[in-house]
């Protein structure tokens, strides 16, 4: 789960390392104060999301870029065949167009988190993430379109 | 592209390529972190120790050279540096309030705004008052305690508090401007991601 907020929002392999450490260490200092309030995930998200979001001098050097440096490329591809693999580099593509909140319901969206947990994660209430996530499905399927057909 | 056909594709692929073997972690856990807010409280210990050095090395030098004849300054220098780490003090507790990283999201943004807010507050207030006060004070002992310069001619004096209020202005604009390099787009991009959150409150 870290990986992939990581390469969300990170845009090149040092981005998404320095996150990573980051994200490690913003883990490790909270663990201790960790009660069992909330579930363990949603702690792990909440974590994850406000240190990847909150990583402001990073955003502003991402800002200048208009397309990732590279897409992120899996490793392990032999396990997955080329369409599914074509699809998930698309859809990390497009993403990366996307706002630093709209990324955050994406990813927790393809996580397949209910909208309950989602609310206990980014304190936005359901019917309004409900209308972000149509408003992203839109967003996403215009923009792999235009990758398509090569405007983007 | 439909979203929910990717699900399966999204959860099937892990996303590691990234270090994750237990002693890349362990040597991660003993590196300084690198959050805004963390640089923040560094670069205030460091200023801090800057400081006590400065201050206290002239407060001594006051107390020693010209055989105590300026000890007034050291005092002021004293109670300027009492004052300073109130204001350190005040700084980092501001700082330790500001992230709440196992917060909500959006509520985490709104005390990071919220705090920021209050800490530039401080920060300008501080900066602004701190010159014309120690500008003022350090000028008024120094005349007072100099031979043969009166503090009483009108002109001498017009020339002091001009100087005074000159330098004053000039801080005051000069704090503004710094604030807002310092501070001013963390704080912009701050709002625009809490407007993000509350879009669809607004549409």
């Amino acid at each position: 789960m870290i990986h992939k907020v990581c390469r969300i929002y990170g845009r090149s392999e040092t981005d998404r390392q320095d996150l990573f450490q980051e994200i490690i260490i913003q883990l490790w200092k909270a663990y201790p104060n960790f009660r069992g309030d909330s579930k363990f995930s949603t702690w792990l998200y909440r974590i994850a999301l406000n240190t990847a979001i909150s990583d402001l001098r990073k955003q502003q050097r991402r800002v200048k870029m208009l397309y990732p440096e590279e897409v992120p490329y899996e490793a392990s591809a032999e396990a997955m065949d080329l369409e599914k693999e074509e699809q998930l580099q698309q859809l990390y593509k497009a993403i990366a167009y996307l706002g630093e909140i709209e990324k955050a319901i994406v990813m927790l969206y393809l996580e397949d988190r209910s909208y309950e947990e989602m609310e206990d994660i980014l304190g936005i209430n359901q019917n309004n993430l409900r209308v972000k996530m149509n408003r992203i499905k839109e967003k996403l399927r215009k923009l792999t379109k235009e990758f398509e057909y090569g405007v983007g | 592209m439909e979203l929910d056909n990717l699900k399966e594709v999204w959860q099937a692929h892990a996303g590691n390529t990234m270090p994750g073997i237990k002693e890349e972690i362990l040597l991660m856990l003993q590196q300084k972190s690198q959050s805004p807010i963390a640089k923040i409280k560094r670069n205030l210990r460091g200023e801090m120790m800057v400081v006590v050095v400065l201050y206290s090395a002239s407060i001594i030098y006051y107390i020693i050279s010209n055989k105590g004849r300026y000890w007034e300054l050291a005092l002021m220098l004293f109670l300027m540096g009492v004052m300073f780490m109130f204001y350190y003090y005040r700084k980092n507790k501001l700082l330790k309030e500001m992230e709440c990283v196992t917060c909500e999201v959006k509520s985490n943004l709104e005390r990071q705004v919220s705090m920021l807010g209050k800490y530039i507050r401080f920060y300008f207030v501080a900066g602004t008052l701190l010159t014309p006060v120690a500008y003022f004070t350090a000028g008024l002992i120094v005349l007072y305690k100099s031979p043969g310069i009166s503090i009483t001619g009108t002109q001498f004096l017009s020339w002091f508090i001009g100087i005074g209020i000159v330098l004053s202005i000039l801080v005051y604009f000069l704090n503004i401007w710094y604030v807002n390099k310092l501070y001013g787009r963390h704080v912009k991009k701050l709002k625009e991601l809490l407007q993000q959150m509350e879009e669809s409150d607004i549409q």
